[in-house]
């Protein structure tokens, strides 16, 4: 039951992860696996776009 | 805060497509995009879509715009850490900051990451993020597989990837950084202790398995340590196996491996390597069968599982000491390149000195679980193994021997009892052997007896002979003497006396010596009777027991001729005391003469009968019954030994012995030179001369050489007789002191055949009461011999 869901998990992340490269985010695969996990849960997509910014900023 | 946009996916991936077509200036990008975009739209998993294609669009839009020369380098694939080194300069502050912070978070707390292996790698910015996302709780589970292979890496001594062997603190030591909590942390904590005591062991064999200086016991201790990490090395490979299948995932997870199922199986194997570090830290610096005893004292442990695990082990170490127990035992080779053995050898010790000096036993090297009786033993055998074969020149028996006894048995630890047993027998065999050869083969006990019979005087009509031939001769100075002259009536006293009918070999070996000449000295002090011992032999009449001999023969020689002085002395006072009566004048002076005579007589006597009887007699008696007892189960040791307290005792009895007794042995002489001083013969010829004068016989006149010219009165005889008197009260009297002295304090002699002594010399009391007397005056002993 659990290995084609996570099967699918991994493959989305590695879809994303190829956005996250084309688009120069500058993001790796786990901050981008922690932020997928935020936006799911509803934390607004914007807000943390800046957030994390600042973040790197530092 | 709400998204500035319509949460619409579509829209949101058409301002990307755009933006990417504005930048790069071409579709190729905004067309891979648009393929991605569409795969994603299939995907079942996300539910927010356009939330994080809008968060990366914002990302992307942001880091555009302030870090242009970052994203250059990011998109030619670059490290971004680089790009951060570069604008390090402005950003120090923060960077600072940031590192303060990080440690600052605790690690156990509750949060789980699927991957954390690059984390070395990763600019701080990161891991900055990452510890954000860190304190909202996440829900991925632990990967143990990841801390299993790394815990097999450490059994190896190999550092894993989060677990380090740090050099400083001189243990491992879990990433700080890692996210575990604190049981898992723990008990990896308990597993490293394994690694850590391989560590140690692993290098202690690799450091000296090929190191040839720690000798062969050490050499078999490696081996063996090396034999348990094999043992050990199966184990891992065992654990390495299941470790690597279930990284894989083929593994069920409840029958896998898990950090708890490790502790519980490598229980064993870490009891082993626990008692093996311990070994290897007390036996650094030890050797040879100090390295056994070391180990040997590890057996004595309640465990019944380390206590195997020290036998097996000292079984194994032990074997190269065995060997050579073994060829020492059985042919009496030393084979001790490294000096491990508790048997040292002086190859530079002549022959002579074998049994005395060539081999030394060493306490620090014998293992304690051989009894020192047991090692004098085995040290023993061995010396006498090679004494038969170098010094008694019997190698066939040694060589047979040895090969009918050590064939068929192979010593080695773990047999005390059949070890003892073994090294018994041979001990006896050895000894008998010995002792046969030295009592058959080179007539030891017939040795003995020479020594006492000519040593000591014990051939009474040999020695009287002697006297009397060698007594004219030995009142010259000593320069006069020669030893040819000397010999030559030795030979003729042999030849007289019933010594003739004796071994002529022991003959041959009887020699006279001439002590060191100083000058003044007679005869007397210089002659002495000598014996010749050779090898074998000497290794009991060493040189040391031979020059006690002289000595005592010294002594006793001093006696005989005293005895011998008084004897004619006696002969000619009662030959003469017819003639003697004849004077009136001096008759009270010749017999008060002669009444100190015979006292003299009679101290001699007594000295020398207890000399003779009490003494030597019944020394020897014990060493007989002492060598009686040995060839039966003694070893030539035993037999040097039961010599060696007949000399002491026969020593010390004469007053011979060491300084304690020198009051007693100048005492002595001084009665002795008191006795030779009272010329008995002066009061005797000037009677004589008396005698012949009244008779006028020309015959006396003839003999000693008077002329009767000088017709003296009988005051003129008081006046020439008195200096003559006097000077013999004089000598009486101090002869008395001394006699005196002497009883007194042999009287309070701790040894009671010295206490007889004086009760023998004072038999009615007499002198008793010349110490009462001299007591209330120094001079009664003059006034008494004048009496």
């Amino acid at each position: 039951m659990e290995d084609p869901k996570i099967q699918e998990a991994i493959e989305t992340l590695d879809i994303l992860h190829e956005m996250s490269t084309l688009l120069n985010t500058g993001l790796d695969r786990d901050t981008l696996s922690l932020c997928l996990n935020l936006c799911e849960n509803g934390v607004n997509p914007e807000a943390l776009a800046v957030s994390i910014f600042e973040l790197v900023e530092i | 805060m709400t998204p500035s946009v319509v949460s619409d996916e579509l829209h949101v991936s058409d301002l990307i497509k755009k933006k990417l077509a504005r930048e790069h200036k071409s579709s190729a990008k905004a067309l891979r995009f648009a393929n991605l975009f569409s795969k994603l739209q299939s995907q079942t998993t996300i539910t927010r879509k356009w939330s994080i294609l809008y968060f990366l669009l914002s990302l992307s839009d942001q880091s555009n715009i302030s870090e242009p020369i970052e994203q250059a380098f990011s998109y030619r694939g670059l490290q971004n850490l680089s790009n951060f080194r570069n604008i390090e300069t402005n950003k120090q502050p923060y960077e600072e900051e940031a590192n303060r912070f990080i440690p600052n978070v605790p690690s156990s707390s509750k949060v789980s990451t699927i991957k954390v292996s690059k984390e070395e790698e990763l600019p701080p910015r990161i891991i900055l993020i990452k510890q954000l996302a860190e304190f909202e709780n996440s829900n991925i589970e632990v990967s143990e597989e990841m801390l299993l292979r790394d815990i097999v890496f450490i059994f190896q001594g190999i550092n894993g990837q989060f677990i380090k062997y740090n050099e400083e603190s001189l243990s491992y030591i879990i990433d700080p950084k890692l996210d575990i909590n604190r049981t898992t942390r723990d008990l990896l904590h308990r597993l490293t202790e394994l690694g850590w005591l391989y560590k140690r062991v692993n290098e202690f064999v690799s450091l000296n398995v090929n190191d040839p200086s720690i000798g062969l016991v050490g050499q078999a201790f490696c081996s063996a340590l090396q034999r348990e990490l094999t043992e050990y090395y199966k184990f891992i490979a065992v654990l390495e196996a299941q470790v690597t299948k279930q990284v894989k995932g083929q593994q069920i997870p409840s029958q896998g491996l898990t950090l708890k199922r490790l502790l519980v199986w490598t229980q064993e194997s870490l009891l082993k390597l626990r008692i093996m570090s311990v070994l290897v830290d007390c036996c650094k610096k030890q050797r040879g069968g100090a390295l056994v005893s070391t180990i040997y004292n590890y057996t004595n442990h309640g465990d019944p599982f380390i206590q195997q695990f020290i036998n097996n082990t000292l079984e194994e170490v032990s074997r190269p000491f065995f060997e050579m127990l073994q060829r020492w035992i059985y042919e009496g080779e030393l084979e001790d390149p490294f000096e491990e053995f508790f048997v040292a050898c002086d190859p530079n010790v002549l022959e002579e000195n074998l049994w005395q000096l060539k081999y030394e036993y060493r306490q620090n090297m014998q293992p304690t679980f051989i009894s020192t009786l047991l090692a004098k033993k085995i040290f023993s055998i061995g010396k006498s193994l090679n004494f038969i074969r170098y010094s008694c020149h019997d190698s066939d028996w040694v060589v047979t021997n040895g090969k009918a006894k050590g064939a068929d048995k192979m010593l080695k630890y773990g047999d005390i009892i059949a070890l003892e047993s073994s090294i018994d027998a041979t001990y006896t065999a050895t000894s008998q052997r010995l002792l046969n050869i030295l009592f058959t083969k080179y007539k030891l006990e017939k040795h003995l007896t020479a020594l006492k019979q000519y040593l000591l005087l014990g051939q009474g009509d040999f020695i009287q002979h002697l006297m009397f031939q060698l007594g004219p001769g030995l009142s010259k100075p000593s320069n006069t003497l020669y030893r040819h002259n000397l010999t030559g009536t030795l030979e003729a006293a042999i030849r007289a006396s019933n010594a003739q009918y004796d071994d002529p070999d022991i003959l041959r070996r009887l020699d006279v010596r001439l002590l060191e000449v100083s000058s003044g000295d007679i005869g007397w002090d210089v002659f002495s009777l000598d014996y010749h011992v050779d090898s074998p032999i000497n290794t009991i009449f060493t040189p040391q027991e031979m020059q006690r001999y002289l000595k005592l023969f010294n002594f006793l020689w001093r006696l005989k001729r005293v005895e011998h002085d008084l004897s004619s002395a006696w002969r000619r006072n009662t030959t003469s005391a017819r003639s003697l009566y004849q004077i009136k004048e001096i008759k009270k002076e010749v017999n008060a003469s002669r009444l100190v005579c015979s006292e003299m007589i009679h101290f001699v006597y007594q000295l020398q009968y207890y000399i003779l009887f009490e003494v030597i007699e019944c020394s020897w008696d014990e060493l007989v019954t002492e060598i009686e007892i040995g060839k039966k189960s003694g070893d030539l040791d035993s037999l040097i030994e039961a010599h060696n307290k007949y000399l002491t005792n026969v020593t010390t009895k004469c007053f011979l012995g060491t300084s304690n007794n020198q009051n007693y042995l100048s005492r002595l002489l001084k009665i002795i030179g008191h006795i030779l001083q009272y010329k008995n013969d002066e009061l005797h010829n000037f009677a004589l001369k008396e005698t012949s004068i009244d008779s006028y016989t020309p015959k006396t006149e003839r003999i000693w050489g008077y002329s009767n010219l000088n017709k003296s009165s009988n005051q003129n005889v008081r006046e020439n007789f008195k200096p003559i008197k006097e000077r013999l009260e004089e000598v009486a009297g101090l002869f008395k002191g001394e006699v005196v002295n002497l009883l007194t304090t042999l009287s309070h002699h701790h040894d009671t055949d010295l206490r007889f002594l004086s009760v023998r010399l004072d038999f009615n009391e007499f002198y008793q009461e010349v110490s009462k007397n001299n007591g209330n005056n120094v001079n009664s002993g003059k006034r008494m011999g004048g009496n």
